[in-house]
């Protein structure tokens, strides 16, 4: 039997149980959803939640070990609580009485999960709602934590919180992926958005995953630190994001110089067992 | 000894950072804040965030600009420190009113977030401007991107503010 035929012997088995720690969420839906994503992790998606940061890492789990993702999903919602590794989700009182509104666009099997694991985690104050912005933001820090706990043995984190990256770490990033590293970049999402690709962020605000080696055609890879536009440069790839694994960037069909790249480009963590 | 502080030899040895412990020990506020960054970048002794955030901020409380900034960037992550977006944002104020241009910088950043501070693209722009005196092509273009989403009258209020600032503080930048 393959890893994805093992959890999906869980899924069957939590399909004729009845108890259940988390009140809103369907189990029915609960189930059928951890099927689809156990054959397809790119499935795991974030909807209109700020839950980026958790579906990339739940994603990296649901792919490397299909089965202690499925028993996560599973024991939360028995439960109310789970471990990964040796990560510990224990979402609060008011998260799991929380009931998500449809305009979220988040499927219950993938909410139960990600706002578990950012609320674990967030011990600051607890994220309260899909809309909680500041309080959903993954830190570096945090996914580095999350993924050496959960059995990760190498992770490399080369990100900023504040200041772009430059493109020998961008290189950096693609040859470890092309090594089979995990590479997770961290950029702002205009990035992603075709009227804002040309625009220079100020902030990091979104994570996804490469899915492709980058294709960095530029003068300036070798000069770390801010480059000047090499207007005959481009940068193409593909990522996973909202539930999607073959977003291609530059989208639309443009191009994207190097300058531009950078201007929403933060850096990287990347990570193999 | 300031020489070696602020600017460290390609090889640090042994020697090297007994000499910044023991200035920092003493209360130096510069080898504190040496100490912190050896201790964050693992250059010469064993990587420890918890005691780079330590010696930062035994700096920053002396007030040392660098060691505030750096400090800042650990409260804001919460690494090996109990994340705090306030506090960041409070060191990030203090090192940015002595001219430091990247904590003005990631002030204008939480600004612009509302993180640690009200949300406001008016003080957002203003610090982000004050940032970069000069006006890099990079710091142009954040403005500009920036400025398509505000009334005009708050990107022209920002940049006479910052104009003041910087024109107050010409001095002193770095």
């Amino acid at each position: 039997m393959s890893a994805q035929d093992d959890a999906k012997k869980l899924v069957d088995d939590f399909e004729k149980r009845t108890a259940t720690f988390w009140i809103t969420l369907d189990r029915p839906k609960i189930a059928a959803g951890l099927r689809d994503r156990i054959d397809n992790p790119d499935d795991i998606n974030q909807g209109n939640t700020s839950l980026c940061g958790p579906a990339d890492f739940i994603r990296d789990i649901a792919e490397d070990t299909p089965g202690d993702y499925a028993r996560a999903v599973i024991e939360l919602y028995e439960t109310g609580r789970t471990r990964i590794g040796t990560l510990d989700l224990k979402p609060c009182h008011d998260l799991r009485a929380h009931r998500v509104p449809a305009s979220a666009r988040i499927a219950d099997v993938d909410w139960i999960i990600l706002a578990s694991l950012r609320d674990s985690d967030n011990w600051w104050f607890d994220y309260q709602s899909e809309g909680d912005d500041a309080s959903a933001i993954t830190m570096p820090h945090s996914k580095e934590k999350w993924l050496k706990d959960a059995g990760y043995s190498e992770v490399i984190n080369d990100t900023n919180i504040i200041a772009c990256k430059d493109l020998p770490n961008a290189l950096r990033a693609s040859k470890l992926f092309s090594k089979g590293y995990k590479v997770a970049l961290f950029i702002n999402a205009w990035m992603l958005d075709i009227d804002h690709m040309n625009d220079a962020s100020a902030f990091p605000d979104h994570w996804v995953a490469l899915t492709t080696a980058m294709n960095i055609q530029s003068c300036n890879v070798t000069y770390p630190g801010s480059v000047n536009e090499d207007k005959n440069s481009s940068v193409a790839f593909d990522v996973y994001t909202w539930g999607d694994g073959h977003t291609s960037v530059p989208v639309g069909g443009k191009k994207l110089t190097d300058y531009h790249f950078l201007c929403n480009y933060y850096g990287f963590i990347a990570c193999r067992r | 000894m300031a020489c070696l502080l602020d600017k460290p030899p390609e090889s640090c040895t042994k020697v090297n950072v007994k000499r910044i412990e023991q200035e920092a020990d003493k209360g130096s506020a510069a080898a504190q804040k040496r100490l912190g960054d050896l201790y964050a970048q693992g250059h010469c002794v064993a990587q420890d965030d918890a005691k780079a955030a330590s010696w930062y901020r035994r700096s920053a409380a002396q007030g040392n600009a660098d060691a505030q900034y750096e400090l800042g960037l650990f409260l804001l992550e919460g690494k090996e420190v109990a994340q705090d977006a306030t506090e960041a944002a409070a060191w990030f104020r203090r090192a940015a009113e002595q001219n430091l241009h990247p904590a003005q910088y990631a002030l204008g950043s939480l600004y612009l977030q509302g993180r640690g501070v009200p949300k406001s693209q008016v003080e957002g722009y203003k610090w982000i401007r004050i940032s970069a005196p000069q006006l890099d092509t990079h710091i142009h273009d954040v403005l500009t991107s920036l400025a398509k989403s505000m009334k005009q009258d708050d990107v022209d209020r920002a940049e006479a503010d910052a104009q003041i600032w910087i024109k107050a503080h010409e001095e002193n930048g770095r």
